[in-house]
């Protein structure tokens, strides 16, 4: 009876010294149970891909890496319903250096507030276009910026990365799809796979890599 | 009450009947009573209602404008300033170690040498001086909105309305004279009387008089010797000396003379000016404006081509452009920035999105302006210069930060405006666009780019794609199994899903802008869901529009 007691003393001694070590130690993240730790992100539209995402939802302060093989194969089908949203919160919603025209008939239609839509045209931002994502980023006016870039590296990348951080704002950078690895808090690749958008989780903090989902995009 | 007026002023229509004419007689008979009230009253008001001027009397400005020396210096060389009158050079101020060499004012400029052969002299700057007394007038409007410039060194505040604003007559003194900037090196003396003219003249003869009520004031004023009155031209010489003549020696000698008599021998303005004195007769003074322009600058210690040193430098002319339009309550909307070098300058201009007074936030765009400007020759002096002064509008910002109290209705918001306007600094002035929806068949021409914000609210259009190509992309053609039939191609065959959906437009812009086309949206096993054409005027070839992204 007695050594029962103080072996059950011990146990409940080192659960609470180790929890204090996991609380109180950055550096050590738990995998898997530490999802729920995340805070809750923005819905993204599609319940499938919330499930997948540690934060159920678009991760707030962080910059997310789009890779895709070509530019309109369903990103924006993908980022519609966040859109609509944030237009409508209101928030600023933010194109910058877009590689076509945003159609405004078709996103009124949808829902979007084009009120809350500023365009900054591929011409017009020349080679400033990272620079005046950042600055849009760190506004916290701003709820979404999408930037696409034609050159980025790691540093832009991670400059980025804190920018939206301290604005509390998503930041989207779409990229082409051979990019290896990246600063990014999020990145995700898309491809068409029988008329259907597969999203691949490729780096998601607190989230296993890999996992990928198929979706069917409604067409307008 | 005027209810009442109005009824009187009325002619009365036929058949009014007597009864009621009685009332209205009597009811005006209320009316005199009560005017013969009201007017009393308001003069009691007005009786209540005194003033209180204070004057500050540079009794050496001429001099300190001309040599700029710092307050505290001890002069030892004698100097002086002249000035021409009519055929001679005369002194017009004096230094005080000049002084004790005799040498006075109005004096001809040889006899000054006479007494003092080292004596340096300086030509009057009347532009200077009238420009300096503006700044220090613009500095006096922080004590009272009623200043007003008189004579070439002397300015006259209203300061009764001030007097509880900044605890009493004491404390505001205080607060004058320690907020004098040190950079100024004026010596001054000041007066404070109920009258605007007792006030000029008394500061004149010792330093701080201070005489609080009308009362007070009669027994201080009646001592002044008549030749005060020369001073600020209120009479003229000849006028002052046929006085004299007659025996009388102060102003209280006047007063004891009749006044139709003194009015006859000396003219109506000798009594208006004792009784401007006393303030019997009202006393009214032209008030200083502030400028409409801002123009400044500031030399440079050395030429320098660090940017850092000429931010610096700019930003203490934003501060002081800052306080000038708080002053005003204005703001501006563009800025011209002149960086000058020996031979030329280089000319910044800085035009706000918004009219804007910080001087942080000028501060910030001239940054990010001075970091991608280059500099052809190192600067010797920036000057800031506004053309354009308008009435400052605030923008009224919610209480409540969280989005949700808000309403939906567009409002500016000063940080975002904030931002864009750091983007158009940069990228160009129409590099912000906002989208907007034109009610147009024609899908290249159902939205257009605009640089400002419309509220003019469209209806949207279903079946039409997110991404709009600018120009349509001609399609290729691809062989099927089918001899006969070719469907266009892009990353792969494509298959139709729906359509046609036919648009003919613009025929009435002629021939060139007219289209006709059958859109349809298809799909491409690689690409997704896109948005082609056939064109119907070039005998149907394909074109891709848009994707459905």
């Amino acid at each position: 009876m007695l050594l029962f007691f103080t072996v059950s003393v011990l146990v409940s001694d080192v659960d609470k010294a180790l929890k204090s070590l996991l609380q109180n130690n950055p550096g050590i993240w738990c995998g898997g149970e530490s999802i729920k730790k995340y805070p809750q992100g923005l819905p993204t539209g599609f319940d499938a891909l919330d499930n997948i995402l540690p934060t159920h939802g678009w991760p707030t302060n962080a910059l997310i890496e789009v890779l895709l093989p070509r530019w309109g194969i369903g990103e924006l089908q993908l980022l519609l319903p966040v859109i609509v949203a944030m237009s409508q919160h209101p928030k600023w919603v933010a194109w910058i250096s877009p590689p076509f025209v945003p159609y405004a008939p078709a996103l009124v239609y949808a829902g979007v507030d084009i009120e809350h839509l500023v365009v900054i045209p591929k011409e017009e931002s020349k080679a400033e276009s990272l620079w005046a994502m950042e600055k849009i980023l760190r506004n916290k006016s701003c709820g979404i910026a999408m930037s696409w870039p034609q050159k980025i590296n790691d540093k832009a990348m991670r400059r980025l990365q804190l920018a939206a951080e301290e604005g509390g704002s998503l930041g989207f950078v779409f990229r082409d799809y051979q990019v290896v690895s990246s600063p990014a808090a999020l990145r995700i690749s898309l491809s068409i796979i029988n008329h259907q958008l597969q999203v691949t989780l490729l780096k998601a903090r607190g989230a296993s890599r890999g996992q990928s989902i198929l979706l069917d995009l409604p067409i307008l | 009450m005027p209810n009442r007026r109005i009824a009187l002023a009325l002619p009365l229509p036929p058949g009014f009947s007597l009864e009621s004419t009685e009332n209205i007689s009597k009811s005006a008979n209320n009316l005199t009573e009560l005017k013969q009230i009201e007017p009393k009253k308001k003069v009691e008001q007005r009786k209540k209602h005194q003033t209180l001027w204070l004057c500050l009397f540079f009794p050496d400005f001429p001099l300190e404008v001309v040599t700029d020396s710092v307050s505290g210096q001890q002069v030892i060389q004698p100097q002086a300033v002249v000035s021409e009158q009519g055929r001679g050079v005369f002194i017009h101020t004096v230094c005080d170690v000049a002084r004790e060499y005799g040498v006075t004012k109005n004096m001809p400029l040889n006899a000054a040498y006479a007494l003092c052969p080292e004596l340096k002299i300086f030509h009057r700057d009347r532009e200077k001086e009238s420009a300096t007394m503006s700044l220090i007038a613009d500095w006096a409007q922080t004590f009272t909105s009623h200043v007003s410039i008189i004579s070439t060194n002397k300015i006259l505040l209203e300061v009764k309305g001030s007097l509880r604003f900044f605890s009493g007559l004491e404390s505001m003194l205080s607060m004058i004279e320690n907020s004098f900037p040190s950079t100024w090196s004026h010596r001054y003396q000041m007066a404070v009387s109920p009258t605007p003219l007792a006030s000029q003249l008394l500061c004149e003869m010792s330093d701080k008089i201070i005489i609080e009520d009308e009362k007070s004031l009669r027994p201080v004023v009646g001592d002044m010797p008549i030749d005060s009155l020369l001073k600020d031209n209120v009479l003229l010489l000849k006028k002052i000396e046929k006085i004299k003549k007659t025996g009388v020696k102060t102003v209280q000698d006047l007063w004891r003379l009749p006044r139709d008599g003194l009015a006859r021998r000396f003219g109506v303005e000798l009594l208006k000016s004792l009784d401007q004195l006393t303030g019997v007769a009202s006393d009214l003074r032209v008030l200083h404006q502030i400028s409409p322009k801002f123009e400044r600058s500031i030399e440079l210690p050395m030429e320098t081509s660090s940017s850092k040193i000429i931010i610096w430098t700019v930003n203490r002319l934003f501060e002081n452009l800052e306080t000038f339009l708080r002053k005003g309550d204005t703001a501006v909307v563009q800025l011209n920035i002149h960086l000058k070098h020996l031979h030329q300058s280089t000319e910044l201009v800085l035009r706000l999105r918004q009219m804007a007074r910080s001087a942080a936030h000028m501060s910030a765009l001239f940054s990010e302006k001075m970091e991608r400007t280059t500099l052809s020759a190192k600067v010797v002096s920036v000057s800031l210069m506004v053309d354009e002064i308008l009435p400052f509008i605030a923008s009224d910002q919610s209480l409540f930060v969280d989005g949700n109290f808000s309403d939906k209705q567009h409002k500016t918001d000063p940080e975002w405006e904030n931002t864009l306007e750091q983007l158009q600094n940069r990228l160009g002035p129409n590099s912000v666009k906002y989208l907007h929806v034109r009610d147009e068949a024609h899908p290249g021409w159902a939205w257009c780019y605009q640089s400002v914000l419309s509220v003019v609210r469209q209806p949207g259009t279903a079946m039409r794609p997110l991404w709009l190509l600018n120009t349509a992309t001609p399609l290729p053609l691809c062989e099927t199994s089918d001899l006969y039939k070719k469907i266009p191609d892009y990353h792969g065959p494509l298959s139709f899903l729906q359509g046609p959906e036919r648009i003919e437009s613009g025929w009435w812009r002629g021939d060139e802008q007219s289209i006709m086309r059958d859109y349809y949206i298809a799909l491409s096993q690689n690409v997704g869901y896109l948005w082609i054409y056939r064109d119907l005027k070039q005998s149907g070839r394909w074109y891709l529009h848009g994707f459905f992204g």
